[in-house]
């Protein structure tokens, strides 16, 4: 028995010597400490000796069951060492081949800056209001304080469907209707996105462009409460190092109405060729909401005031990314809109 | 508006430099666009006095001329024989430079040394008029060696204003000066114009009658005789010349002049021509006829306001003269006018004959009715200065809707509370006087009412007809806050409750609409609202369809661009062509937009739809050295649709094949979402693609979201997660071809009830191994229960049902796999 166990172990270290790979070691395992392997026969067999003999014997058979282990498992680690050598070499993959081509798609850089602004003001509190785009000469002119044949109207040249109904020239007429609809609850606080359309078609106009317009009505609002809005929306929208200034204007339905510009964003004020030398660029018209407006809107002007403003998304898009020609916006070359 | 700085200084002391007062004016809001520099010259012109001229010794047609410079003799080679001795003329010395660009040196011409050049007004740069050809024959005034800049209005730096439409008051140099004075708390030069009447008096030569007064609110008229007509000085016109006016004659000069000066336009009959020598204010006769400046005969109508004689018309009120009563070189006595017309009427006149002039913009927006008898004498005495004659005694002054001068309150507490921050009241008093206003101190409100009257001081203010843009309370603030400077405006934020600026429902799903369709690869285009109605045709789209009914736009910019959109895909299809014909050839794009169908009646508002429109065409983005490109098809375009529906929540849709619009006829589907139908699926008609020459197929889908908005589950609710194991079988069935998929997929459904979750189509196959006419498709099917675990019998029985009924209905036998 104990030459028997002797010469198993010889066997088994002669055989785990000349183990290749790890199946053949794993085969090797099991022919010795399988169910049906020669150690475990010879465990399973103890039951046959005396019981002076059993405690002896069982010793060795430990030593030897735990010796082929030991040997199987030092055996693997060095087949491990000589084996990934060759694996890893057949394994290698060139990791400079290209990736799975994934396209995703774009939105169209127009939205992309019209959500921005949107999403700059509703986090100030402002409601988006929406409303449509084919509109009543009414809304898009009366109620703004601009009556037919007011030469304002001159400002906007329309696109008429017939006398009383036109394509909106502008997204104020949503601030009319959502004023009448709300009046006289306060505040008003919302701007109103949206596509609007006039006779234009050059370099610097298209005949349909994006504007994004914002009323606050409420007691006691100030032009310096708008001064204050559009500097913050002039930091977070072009940078924390921005100023803006405001330049008298005039608008039907705001007064007094101011143009509003920003410190240029290419040359921080100094002057260059975008800003024409002057060192600001023009982004926006505002003005404080005209008596007339709120009365037709529904508000008593002595009670309240407000403050409007409106600016065109094409043109703080052709500022932001360096575009110039508002044209290529609806041009659609997917060359160019898939650049954003 | 052309502004010359130097030109206006005439009116006012200017204390900042042209550049300076740019931008003083721009924050001022009177917008300055550009400074530029009329007439631009050198230096080393000088003006040079003619002495001694004789014949060039080897050159017939050239004279050599002595010129005195002022510091020496020259003698100079000319080619001009417009000159005499005495004669002060333009020299160009040796480092001129011509504003053509050549520069003048000495040279050797036929054997004779010219140290210089005599200069034309056309060498000059300047587009003038001269009683003879040749060279400039300057002001004998001056001395031999002034600098040429020094006497001439050149080099002159001119302003030129983008004007508001209310501040038409700045369309003349006067008002200009005036908006420069309230900011410098300067005085305007000019004042009353005293004339010398001689002769006869107007009241026997002339009268003027006013039959439409709302349209002609004032008309005022002199007649002088006895002028001489000439060219005008050079120095009126170059000055005309800098604001881009060319100069014609004197008298037509002086107008212009006058009308730049005041903005106030004048006109000049020959009062010979008219018949009884009397002007009758009225509006045209219908089918009247009369030959205007420009020679062309115009049909008139009764809507348009003319000047009259006694007989016809002889001119469109306010926007241009009749021929015949021209002033020409022959007239001996001129009928000026100076008039005030209703801005609508002009307005419509001027556009209805084409006809915008300087004069016709200026009433478009209103002259100071004020003015006229200033401008008419101005006037008269500048004619008299330039082309000499008399002014006949009086003057005829027709005035039936006089200015009424507006006398507005002014509440001090408003102006703070409109502009958030405190205007002292001598502040507020300085700066509406500065401007010309009259500020009294009026009594405190009779009734005082907190609302209605914030306390404080308030003033009663008289605006002179110049600033008949200020007519009520608001108007007053705005002008404190513009002279005062808004960059004086402190920086706050409006205070009052919260308010949630969160996007509506509508908007959000939108917005996931746009995210997920972003997602599946496709890029976002955006189109105009209009479209090319021939497109329709194009497209062969049948002539009952819907989408023909299109709303027309009366005034487009262009027949492409002539109706309102009633789908998205024409415009989408043009797109694609674009890109086709820039070598783009793999297209995935969606719009998100609107459409307009017309309402009932025309005075409604359209109706506007909101769709989601896709295209496709190319290779399937997965194209890579792993794999060979697939074209894109039907179901990458449906498999997109059915990823939206699903992250939209959307359970209840089906596929209905039919034949639509602008597709083939046998690959497209309507897509139905809780029985209605929501859009379309499928690939564009191959006659489509012929015409429009398109090499690949393209497939197209558009859906409108009205019809499953409400079908949205933006936040769906929890589903526990299953408890017991699910069971899977493969399945696969032979059908007859012509049965559809998606039928057998619904029997399965149907059959398969609560325990089917899950019907995976894995293949669709054709060939030898099934009958001629049948194909085979293979279900993946996923049974669980929700409570326990299923056993197999109980899925062999509904195995059994579903091969049962689809045979029965479909004719289709189970195949063993
Ligand atoms: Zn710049």
């Amino acid at each position: 028995m104990q030459e028997n166990m002797d010469r198993l172990q010889l066997q088994l270290k002669e055989d785990i010597d000349r183990a290749q790979d790890f199946q053949q070691l794993d085969n090797i395992r099991v022919r010795y400490l399988g169910k049906k392997g020669d150690i475990t026969l010879l465990m399973r067999n103890m039951n046959q000796l005396s019981p002076e003999q059993r405690p002896v014997f069982g010793k060795r058979l430990n030593e030897l069951k735990n010796t082929a282990e030991t040997m199987l498992e030092q055996r693997k680690k060095e087949l491990y060492g000589e084996l990934s050598v060759k694996r890893w070499e057949s394994e290698r993959v060139d990791v400079t081949l290209p990736g799975k081509p994934f396209n995703p798609g774009r939105k169209h850089l127009i939205t992309v800056v019209l959500q921005e602004i949107e999403e700059i003001f509703t986090c100030m509190g402002f409601k988006i209001a929406e409303g449509p785009e084919v509109e009543l000469d009414y809304y898009n002119f009366e109620a703004l304080n601009m009556p037919k044949d007011h030469p304002a109207r001159d400002m906007q040249d329309s696109f008429y469907i017939n006398r009383e109904i036109l394509l909106r020239t502008h997204t104020s007429p949503v601030e009319v209707r959502t004023m009448q609809a709300q009046a006289p609850e306060l505040p008003v606080r919302i701007i109103s996105p949206g596509k609007v359309y006039r006779r234009d078609d050059d370099i610097t106009h298209s005949p349909m462009f994006h504007q994004v317009e914002g009323l606050v009505v409420d007691k006691g609002i100030t032009l310096a409460d708008l001064k204050g809005t559009l500097l913050l929306f002039a930091r977070e929208m072009f940078g924390k190092d921005r100023d803006i200034r405001l330049r008298p204007s005039f608008f039907p339905f705001t007064e007094p109405s101011a143009e509003v510009d920003i410190s240029c964003i290419a040359c921080d004020g100094k002057g260059c060729r975008i800003c024409g030398g002057t060192g600001w660029l023009e982004i926006l018209g505002s003005g404080m909401t005209h008596p007339r407006v709120l009365e037709i809107s529904g508000y008593n002007p002595e009670e309240v005031t407000g403050y409007a403003f409106g600016m065109g998304v094409e043109r703080i898009a052709m500022l932001k990314y360096g575009i110039d020609d508002i044209r290529l916006f609806y041009t659609n070359d997917l060359r160019m809109l898939s650049q954003y | 508006m052309k502004v010359p700085y130097n030109w206006l200084r005439e009116y006012v002391d200017i204390p900042y430099s042209p550049e300076e007062l740019a931008h003083r004016l721009t924050m001022a809001g009177i917008e300055v666009g550009s400074v530029q520099v009329f007439a631009p010259l050198g230096e080393n012109f000088v003006a040079g006095k003619i002495g001694a001229l004789s014949l060039h010794p080897n050159a017939q047609n050239l004279q050599v001329v002595t010129v005195n410079t002022g510091n020496g003799l020259l003698n100079i080679v000319c080619g001009a024989w417009n000159i005499k001795k005495g004669d002060m003329v333009p020299l160009a010395l040796p480092g001129a430079v011509l504003p053509g660009g050549k520069e003048i040196r000495t040279a050797e011409i036929k054997g004779v040394s010219s140290p210089g050049m005599l200069c034309s007004a056309g060498e000059l740069g300047l587009d003038i008029v001269q009683e003879e050809e040749g060279i400039l024959i300057l002001n004998e005034g001056c001395s031999p060696g002034t600098r040429l800049t020094d006497i001439l209005f050149i080099n002159e730096p001119v302003l030129e204003l983008d004007l508001t439409p209310n501040r038409s008051d700045c369309l003349g140099l006067l008002g200009v000066a005036r908006e420069v004075a309230a900011q410098t708390g300067g005085k305007i030069k000019i004042s009353a114009v005293e004339v010398e009447e001689r002769g006869r008096d107007i009241r026997e030569l002339t009268s003027v009658e006013i039959l439409d007064p709302e349209l002609c609110p004032r008309y005022t008229a002199r007649i002088m005789e006895g002028f001489k007509i000439a060219p005008s000085p050079l120095n009126m016109q170059l000055r005309l010349l800098s604001v881009g006016i060319r100069a014609i004659y004197n008298l037509v000069d002086v107008t212009n002049y006058l009308m730049w000066e005041t903005g106030f336009p004048m006109h000049a009959f020959d009062y010979d021509k008219l018949e009884k020598g009397r002007i009758i204010v009225r509006r045209a006769h219908p089918g009247e006829e009369m030959v205007t400046l420009d020679g062309v005969t115009r049909t008139l109508d009764p809507e348009v306001l003319v000047i009259a004689d006694a007989r016809v018309p002889v001119g469109l009120a306010g926007v241009m003269g009749g021929e015949y009563t021209e002033i020409t070189t022959a007239t001996t006595r001129l009928l000026l006018e100076a008039a005030c017309f209703n801005p609508v009427n002009i307005r419509k006149t001027a556009r209805k004959m084409n006809l915008p002039s300087e004069a016709s913009q200026r009433y478009e927006k209103g002259v100071d009715p004020e003015a006229a008898i200033f401008a008419q004498n101005r006037a008269v005495r500048l004619i008299q200065e330039t082309a000499g004659g008399e002014i006949c005694r009086g003057i005829i002054d027709n005035y039936p809707r006089p200015y009424r001068v507006p006398r507005i309150d002014l509440r001090v507490k408003k102006v703070e509370e409109v502009l958030g921050y405190d205007v002292s009241e001598r502040e507020i008093t300085g700066i509406l006087e500065g401007l010309g206003l009259e500020v009294e101190a009026g009594s405190p409100p009779a009734v005082s009412s907190p609302r209605s009257n914030p306390a404080g001081a308030i003033y009663k203010v008289e605006v002179p007809s110049f600033r008949r843009d200020l007519y009520e309370e608001i108007d007053l603030i705005e002008e404190i806050a513009r002279i005062k400077g808004f960059e004086k405006i402190p920086l706050t934020l409006p205070v009052g409750v919260l308010t949630s600026g969160r996007p509506s429902r509508e908007r959000r799903v939108l917005d996931r609409i746009r995210d997920v369709l972003v997602g599946c690869g496709l890029q976002e285009i955006i189109t105009f609202s209009f479209m090319n109605p021939r497109l329709f045709d194009e497209l062969d789209l049948p002539p009952d369809d819907f989408r023909r009914n299109a709303i027309k736009l009366q005034n487009p910019l262009s027949e492409e661009q002539g109706v309102l959109r009633t789908t998205q895909i024409p415009n989408i299809l043009q797109v694609m062509q674009y890109n086709f014909n820039r070598q783009v050839d793999n297209q995935l794009i969606f719009e998100i937009g609107k459409i307009f169908l017309p309402a009932e009646t025309d005075s409604k508002l359209p109706l506007e739809k909101m769709l989601v429109s896709l295209a496709l065409s190319g290779k399937m983005p997965q194209n890579d050295w792993q794999n060979t490109p697939k074209p894109l098809d039907y179901f990458y375009l449906k498999g997109i649709l059915e990823a939206l529906l699903n992250s939209l929540g959307i359970k209840e849709y089906r596929w209905e094949a039919g034949q639509l619009p602008f597709l083939h006829p046998t690959r497209g589907a309507t897509l139905v979402v809780n029985d209605q139908e929501a859009g379309f699926i499928g690939a564009l008609h191959p006659a489509a693609l012929e015409k429009l020459q398109f090499r690949q197929d393209v497939y197209l889908a558009e859906l409108s979201t009205e019809a499953f908005l409400n079908s949205v589950s933006l936040s769906p609710s929890f589903k526990p997660l299953p408890r017991y194991p699910s069971v899977l079988r493969d399945v696969a069935f032979t059908v007859p071809e012509k049965v559809n998929a998606g039928d057998i997929m619904q029997g399965l459904k149907e059959c398969g009830g609560k325990l089917l979750e899950d019907i995976r189509l894995f293949d669709v196959y054709k060939g030898t191994q099934i009958p001629q006419g049948h194909l085979s498709l293979a279900f993946a099917l996923t049974f669980r229960h929700s409570e326990r675990t299923l056993k197999d019998d109980e899925i062999d029985e509904i195995q059994e049902a579903m091969e049962q009924f689809l045979h029965d209905k479909y004719a289709a036998i189970l195949r063993k796999l």
